[in-house]
């Protein structure tokens, strides 16, 4: 695979790549812009594991 | 979240507009970068901003250790010097010596017309260009 894994990072949801943030990271978001994407996409997975910690120990 | 976008400066008297990279093309070029000019230069170009990024550009130590760092190693370099030139692919300058006349153009279709017989201002254009593009402001 010859894509870096910054790119993979950014545009992939799970099972589907998003065309659209692939498309815009060769054109119009600078590496800046990426970093904050990945930056993004990591707050957003340490908010989802800690909504699923707290609903397994609500129990 | 940061766009593509233009950014100006004045070096030596000629003022240098330049676009960033899409984040696809500057992750390939940045490592190449490092390689050529070592981490340690890149570090410092890179941690300075505004007066203290003037300074440095200003300071002859710093470009000569530059030249002499890109000179060492552009033979084992993929892209040696074109490097910086791939580096202001999108950069240009309202002065550009092309004959006898002197026209705003583009550096990357004006290399050699614009920075033959003087690395210190190609090292000044090529790191402004370089800390627009790869650092996170």
């Amino acid at each position: 695979m010859n894509v870096p894994w910054q790119i993979f990072a950014a545009c992939t949801m799970g099972d589907t790549v998003d065309v659209y943030t692939y498309q815009a990271l060769h054109t119009t978001i600078d590496l800046a812009g990426l970093y904050d994407l990945l930056e993004i996409r990591d707050v957003r997975a340490s908010w989802e594991s800690a909504l699923m910690w707290n609903a397994e120990h609500s129990q | 979240m940061a766009l593509v976008s233009e950014h100006t400066t004045v070096i030596a008297g000629k003022v240098y507009t330049t676009k960033t990279f899409p984040a696809s093309q500057g992750l390939v070029l940045l490592p190449k970068l490092i390689q050529l000019l070592g981490e340690n230069l890149i570090a410092l170009f890179f941690a300075a901003s505004g007066e203290a990024l003037d300074s440095l550009l200003e300071n002859p130590e710093v470009i000569s250790k530059a030249i002499l760092t890109a000179a060492r190693n552009a033979d084992e370099v993929e892209g040696g010097w074109n490097i910086l030139r791939d580096l202001l692919r999108f950069t240009r300058c309202d002065k550009v010596k092309i004959g006898d006349v002197e026209v705003e153009a583009s550096l990357f279709d004006h290399f050699d017309d614009h920075f033959t017989g003087d690395y210190g201002l190609l090292i000044q254009v090529a790191m402004w260009a370089a800390q627009v593009s790869f650092v996170r402001p």
